[in-house]
């Protein structure tokens, strides 16, 4: 179970921001760069790759930002489980670690650790470790949730309980 | 010139070894020593060999997986424990092909149940750890471990040192096989393959079809074993062997899937 977090770059374009505790695989991340792209009226989706075994469940929000075009950070929360985590699990919990994000004054300022626009802005490297600080929270509570619930049934769930 | 890169250079020394090797052989052209004691029970030593590899590496395995899990899966720990002590049976056949009269457990019902404990205990450890996993409830767990223990030994006694028959032996194994041994074979076939249906994980249900195959493998035990038949006992202990190559095999795959 990883949980990314992915943001559009103003130069690059999407990549990947955050991802925790391992890195995503690159063929899973360079689709979910492909599906940041879509303009789809619905926030949080779920994408399921049935070849890789794998479940990838996004909410996109937005961060005021006075330094991005358009005064607004695009990002995408994102858990990547396999196919047997329901999504709807971990809706609430996006939902609020992304209002945390959104709602902590300048976190904008995170998105520019490599500092192109004001590198020496001394919030940036704070509000960094706020990030980081939130994001690695939300992982815990994905972690926390998905162990109490999977798809299959009790068994299945009990058996998800325990390292193999 | 040919150029020898510096990580390869094992390859090199093995193929110098082998060519001494190969020189040595071609020149004294040796024959192999006779070992009497094997020349009819050469087979016997052969599966009770691979039996008891294949049984230390799945318990070696287990025993890996529950330290490298930080010990946090009890029934790895109690399932390693279950397949060494059941690889006894095993080792005693390595020893019997050698002719030793002691290692031979059809010699008396006493050595009989001296090397066939251990599959009481496995049983009994394979329900324990599976219902540590399905159920929180130390009473179910109890219950059910000591349940299974307690009717195991119970026809190990009853049928080896109470019940008078002519073969106590091929009696015994009916009765325990078929109340204890079948049904628990059966029930972590079926466990490991259920959850590998609905995780569509490959591992678990490999390790399904290795128990099935295990479970398959004992219905041809006590019929077989009979001393007109017993040549084909031995088939079905090919076909034990190769059960738990699965058996291996779908612990280990399931690890790396849970990644």
């Amino acid at each position: 179970m990883i949980l990314s977090l992915l943001y559009f770059h103003p130069i690059k374009g999407p990549m990947v921001f955050f991802e925790y505790p391992e890195k995503v695989p690159d063929k899973i991340k360079n689709k979910m760069r492909g599906f940041f792209d879509l303009d789809m009226s619905d926030k949080f989706f779920e994408v399921s790759l049935i070849e890789e075994n794998t479940k990838i469940t996004n909410l996109y929000f937005e961060v005021t930002s006075c330094w991005a075009r358009g005064n607004f950070e695009m990002a995408m929360l994102s858990v990547i489980t396999d196919l047997a985590y329901q999504s709807e699990l971990f809706h609430e919990i996006l939902k609020e670690y992304s209002n945390k994000i959104s709602s902590t004054l300048n976190m904008y300022k995170a998105f520019y650790t490599k500092g192109f626009l004001d590198e020496n802005d001394h919030e940036i490297k704070k509000r960094r470790e706020d990030l980081d600080s939130i994001l690695n929270e939300c992982y815990s509570k994905v972690v926390e949730t998905a162990k109490k619930k999977v798809v299959g049934g009790p068994i299945v769930e009990k058996f998800k309980k325990f390292k193999w | 010139m040919i150029l020898v890169e510096k990580p390869h250079i094992i390859y090199f020394i093995g193929l110098i070894i082998i060519s001494i090797i190969t020189i040595i052989i071609l020149v004294v052209l040796p024959r192999g020593t006779p070992v009497p004691e094997l020349s009819t029970t050469f087979f016997l030593l052969g599966l009770g060999l691979n039996s008891t590899l294949l049984l230390w590496t799945i318990g070696g395995y287990l025993l890996f997986r529950w330290l490298q899990s930080k010990r946090k899966n009890p029934s790895l720990l109690i399932w390693s424990i279950s397949f060494f002590l059941y690889s006894i049976t095993f080792v005693a056949h390595i020893f019997r092909a050698f002719g030793i009269v002691d290692a031979n457990e059809n010699t008396s019902v006493f050595h009989f149940f001296t090397y066939r404990w251990g599959m009481v205990v496995w049983a009994g450890g394979m329900i324990y750890g599976l219902l540590k996993i399905l159920t929180d409830k130390k009473k179910f767990q109890i219950y059910g471990s000591v349940g299974v223990l307690g009717i195991g030994f119970l026809s190990l006694i009853l049928g080896l040192f109470v019940i008078p028959t002519d073969n106590p032996i091929e009696f015994t194994m009916y009765i325990f096989l078929h109340i204890i041994w079948i049904p628990i074979c059966f029930t972590m076939s079926y466990i490991f393959f259920y959850y590998g249906y609905k995780t569509k994980q490959l591992g678990p249900k490999i390790l399904g079809l290795g128990f099935f195959l295990l479970m398959v493998s004992y219905y041809g035990w006590a019929p077989w074993h009979f001393s007109n038949v017993v040549y084909l006992y031995f088939l079905w202990y090919f076909i034990f062997v190769l059960s738990l190559t699965p058996i291996l095999m779908g612990f280990v795959i399931m690890s790396i899937e849970e990644k």
